[in-house]
């Protein structure tokens, strides 16, 4: 099969999970004891989160491979370029439905807990990365500044974390995920809930795979525009 | 006219700068102990020709060695070997002459008492030597760069319009000095539009235009 | 690579101690900062005793920011990167001798700030030598991350805005985990074997290495 057939049955499949998960979040799921509807936002939210985490362990691996010699090539920078966008919007995504969840939950649209301190902090941390991709003209200059940018996302997020973790910990208890708002998961909710996590999967796949895309085709203008500007150069002559 | 190893090989390279191609497909090539004149117009490619060979830029697509090194690959191997000088002064605004040129002999592993008869070859010395860099004339600053990129003793010597804001005098002793190099069977390669100057001096002549680098 | 870092930290510190920037133009800026602050809590006096320790570390970060980008400026006004460059020192010399420079101008500028909070917000210092050597690997976590930022930014058009912005959220666990160092070192609570000084050990060690290691790739164009 051409690999055009194969991008647009994996963008598909994740329609189609993500359809399915959307019925089954929405009205075949019961709702919960203690949190009644609000509960269904447990197929959306940790599986977006999840997801941002995905992309930016994508965008750090393929940036080690832009780094090491032996495996250096642009496609592995502009996989990490791609993979860094998409996790921002579903960062984005993440504080988002966290925001609708807490507001009803808790009484707040935001509160200072570990995760969500994190995950502000991861979302910052890679809109500078991605605003460091734009300063730079000189193609592989980018490369390797970025590069080395996402490896210090990549070491900082987990220091972040223990550090805010810490934080919370050491003076007051979490109080986000008290065990009494923990929703019982069973039967078909930890089916939809697994679904909800494959569908966002699936849906990063298909969104990074047309993001590189867009950037190896903006790449090829790039080079045929260059291709142009030699000719005309060495034609002036 | 060609004798001699060969020390900068330079074939069909485009180096970009912005998406610009400033070297279009360009050739050209340096021997040993010869003194290589470039002359051309503003925005022929002149300082993105030196700068390749020096190391400082990378570049698209051909191949280039200098020393038989490849440029591709080992960069900052090729600048070790290399002295440059270009429009920027590479100098510290606040330090003095003598600070300056201390600093750059503990860089390079020379010994300060080279760099500062170099200084001295080229009229820098006395009161001058205590002055900070940021208050001398232009001209004289590129007296200091002349002479730390002399100092450096390299088989390759690059010079991005070393007349320009130099006195006449400038230009004479940085006559000798190159002359002396090459006796000495170093390359020396000047890109200059002073074409004139140079010219009973120069062993070949070349002519860039468009990125691209042709023999007279 | 111990050779090309005190030759490139020596002539950053004659640079300064001849230009005076930091101590005549940064200095003045922390203690603005601090003035600044205690307008912010002018209604509960007291408070500032309090948040003493946080607001000493939001003032050495955006002091160190200052003091980076001093510290490139240098070598962007004549083209004297290329020179670093051209002169085949080893980059990670370079990174070490940078990230030492701009530590000894914070470490003085961090001795004023301390004063200032003791002077001017009646904050009573036990256990100094926790508190300085606290401060002293903050600050080197911090300058160990900003050193690199800085050498990539420094050439661009944007870069006084895009260094805070990459700097700020990457050293975010240093401002963190310093304000509650210092306040459990100011309650006696704990001293340098306190979890919150083994993170700014990590940080620091982490991003030392790494900065080492990839200035080569930061610093060639």
């Amino acid at each position: 099969m051409a690999r055009k057939s194969w991008i647009a049955l994996v963008g598909a499949f994740a329609l189609v999970t993500v359809g399915v998960t959307y019925i089954m979040g929405l009205w075949i799921t019961p709702p919960d004891v203690f949190q009644g509807n609000l509960v269904r936002l447990i197929y959306v939210h940790p599986a977006v989160a999840w997801v941002a985490y995905l992309a930016y362990g994508v965008t750090s691996l393929a940036s080690l491979a832009y780094l090491w010699k032996k495996t250096r090539n642009y496609k592995w920078d502009l996989l990490a370029a791609s993979s860094a966008e998409v996790g921002v919007v579903f960062t984005a995504l993440t504080l988002i439905t966290g925001s609708i969840w807490g507001r009803p939950t808790w009484g707040v649209w935001w509160t200072w807990d570990a995760r969500l301190t994190t995950t502000a902090l991861l979302l910052v941390l890679y809109l500078g990365y991605l605003a460091l991709r734009r300063v730079s003209e000189d193609r592989e200059q980018r490369a390797k500044r970025s590069a080395v940018a996402a490896l210090i996302a990549f070491i900082d997020v987990p220091i972040v974390h223990q550090s805010v973790v810490w934080w919370k910990t050491l003076h007051q208890s979490a109080t986000v995920f008290n065990a009494d708002l923990n929703p019982k998961i069973h039967g078909e909710m930890a089916w939809t809930l697994l679904l909800g996590f494959l569908s966002f999967t699936v849906v990063y796949v298909w969104m990074v795979i047309k993001r590189y895309d867009i950037a190896r085709t903006q790449f090829k203008l790039e080079d045929q525009t260059v291709e142009r500007a030699i000719k005309e150069r060495v034609g002036t002559i | 006219m060609k004798h001699g190893r060969q020390v900068v090989k330079v074939e069909e390279v485009t180096v970009l700068l912005g998406g610009f191609p400033a070297l279009a497909r360009c050739s050209f090539d340096v021997y040993e102990g010869e003194i290589v004149l470039i002359a051309g117009s503003n925005g022929s490619g002149k300082t993105t020709l030196l700068k390749l060979c020096a190391g400082v830029c990378g570049f698209r697509d051909g191949a280039a060695k200098v020393f038989g090194i490849d440029l591709r690959h080992s960069r900052s191997e090729v600048r070790r070997h290399v002295g440059y000088v270009g429009h920027a002064s590479l100098l510290y605004n606040e330090l003095t002459v003598t600070e300056n040129l201390k600093f750059i002999a503990s860089c390079l592993d020379i010994p300060q008492d080279k760099a500062f008869s170099y200084a001295k070859e080229f009229g820098i010395s006395g009161a001058l030597l205590s002055q900070l860099v940021g208050t001398l004339s232009a001209g004289q600053r590129k007296r200091v760069s002349l002479a730390s990129a002399f100092s450096r003793e390299c088989e390759l010597l690059l010079l991005d319009e070393p007349h320009a804001s130099l006195d006449q005098d400038g230009k004479e002793l940085l006559e000798i000095a190159s002359v002396r190099f090459k006796e000495l069977g170093k390359s020396v390669v000047v890109a200059s539009h002073e074409f004139e100057r140079m010219l009973i001096l120069s062993d070949r002549r070349y002519r860039m235009d468009s990125g691209q680098v042709f023999s007279e | 690579m111990l050779k090309a870092a005190k030759v490139i930290a020596l002539k950053d510190l004659r640079i300064e101690l001849r230009s005076r920037v930091v101590l005549n133009q940064i200095l003045p800026f922390v203690v603005v900062v601090l003035i600044i602050f205690a307008f912010a809590f002018s209604k509960y006096p007291t408070l500032l005793v309090t948040v003493a320790p946080g607001l000493y570390w939001v003032a050495t970060l955006f002091s160190s920011l200052l003091a980076l980008q001093r510290s490139f400026s240098l070598e962007t006004e004549n083209g004297a990167k290329d020179a670093l460059i051209l002169y085949g020192l080893d980059p990670a010399g370079i990174y070490v001798g940078k990230v030492f420079a701009v530590l000894v101008e914070m470490v003085v500028l961090e001795v004023f700030l301390t004063l200032g909070i003791v002077l001017l917000y009646s904050v009573h210092l036990h256990e100094l030598v926790d508190l300085a050597f606290t401060g002293l690997i903050g600050t080197l976590g911090i300058l160990a991350v900003g050193v690199t930022f800085s050498a990539m930014t420094s050439a661009s058009k944007a870069k006084e805005t895009i260094l805070p912005l990459l700097l700020l959220p990457v050293v975010a666990p240093v401002l963190l985990s310093g304000t509650k160092a210092w306040e459990n070192e100011i309650a006696g609570k704990a001293g340098l074997g306190d979890p919150w000084v083994g993170l700014l050990i990590l940080f620091a060690a982490a991003f030392l290495s790494l900065g080492t290691l990839t200035f080569g790739s930061v610093l060639e164009e």
